[in-house]
């Protein structure tokens, strides 16, 4: 199984910061708003390309989504715009199943931490597969934009993707 | 790129025995406010968009923005996205119409929306009008003059009709 590349570049990190009163004052002292723990939101994004890599390249269709928020919006090039997990299952596991993924990787190159618990980042995906039945490997790059939302549970999810193949490549 | 480094100001409420002023936090606009930043943005797109000014196209990205668009390459900074749209209108010509639609627009930060798109655009192809129509997604900033923004614009085409 092919280890995926990631290599982040490039966050900004937002900080809010709210004063107190002083010490007679008369409202209770505001509290500070959450830094964003850059560190700690990068690995958390980071896990979840590597999460996404190794079930890409084990067919595991399930697991991809489950990376996915149940109200998951997906507009990807050549499919109409899918805006739940029902939907992206409805419209991608019939593909999947005809398709062996050999690598697949994703290049984050512009990274905003907008909290602890939002991410916008957009980057270039490679994927290298087979098509079952039929001889010869393909090759897509592509581009996407994405939205990570941190759930209840701690994880980090899909909330939005976009995604456009530029090329691809075969090889007989 | 370069996002702009902002950090919310700090607001000391006054202990003066006069009623207190609240310490005011930086807003997250409202969903109308939002969807009317969205749409006023759209509009001064296409408004840009019809003159075939890669400058005033431009103009409606920060100076720091980034334009993904199928078909041509990442172009990061407001200098490079304007020669983008230059180099697209001087090959396909003016444009005979086009529309920059907003379909879901979010507010994800104080001055920052999450807006979703659709947009058509039609050219003269020899004496045939090819309309292109795209799906967009973007990120938007409000900047210190008052101004919604573009950060990040990525788009591609679904499909063309031709008459």
């Amino acid at each position: 199984m092919t280890r995926p590349r990631i290599a982040p570049v490039g966050t900004i990190l937002l900080v809010i910061a709210a004063g107190a009163c002083g010490p007679a004052g008369k409202s209770p002292p505001r509290a500070a708003a959450a830094t964003v723990d850059t560190a700690a939101v990068m690995a958390g994004i980071a896990d979840l390309w590597d999460r996404w890599a190794t079930a890409d390249t084990s067919e595991n269709f399930e697991a991809i989504l489950g990376m996915m928020s149940e109200s998951v919006w997906v507009d990807a090039r050549g499919f109409p715009p899918m805006t739940s997990r029902e939907a992206v299952r409805a419209v991608f596991a019939p593909l999947y199943a005809q398709v062996d993924y050999l690598e697949a990787s994703a290049t984050p190159q512009i990274t905003v931490a907008m909290s602890n618990n939002l991410v916008n980042q957009a980057g270039t995906i490679v994927e290298r597969y087979t098509v079952k039945g039929r001889a010869g490997e393909m090759t897509d790059y592509g581009r996407y934009a994405a939205s990570f939302v941190r759930g209840a549970d701690g994880r980090w999810r899909w909330g939005y993707m976009m995604a456009m193949v530029d090329s691809t490549v075969t090889k007989k | 790129m370069r996002y702009l480094l902002f950090a919310a100001l700090a607001l000391a409420a006054g202990c003066a025995r006069a009623a207190e002023q609240p310490a005011a936090a930086p807003a997250v606009p409202d969903s109308a406010t939002t969807i009317n930043a969205a749409t006023e943005l759209a509009r001064r797109y296409t408004e840009a968009w019809l003159t075939a000014d890669g400058a005033a196209v431009a103009a409606t990205f920060t100076e720091s923005g980034t334009a993904a668009f199928l078909g041509f390459p990442t172009t990061t900074g407001r200098q490079g996205i304007q020669s983008l749209y230059a180099s697209a209108f001087q090959a396909l010509g003016h444009p005979k119409g086009g529309l920059l639609s907003v379909r879901l627009a979010r507010a994800v930060a104080p001055g920052t929306l999450g807006v979703l798109g659709t947009s058509w655009d039609t050219f003269d192809s020899s004496g045939t009008a090819r309309t292109t129509y795209w799906r967009w997604a973007a990120t938007v900033r409000q900047e210190a003059d008052g101004q919604w923004r573009f950060a990040y614009l990525m788009g591609f085409p679904d499909s063309v009709t031709r008459k």
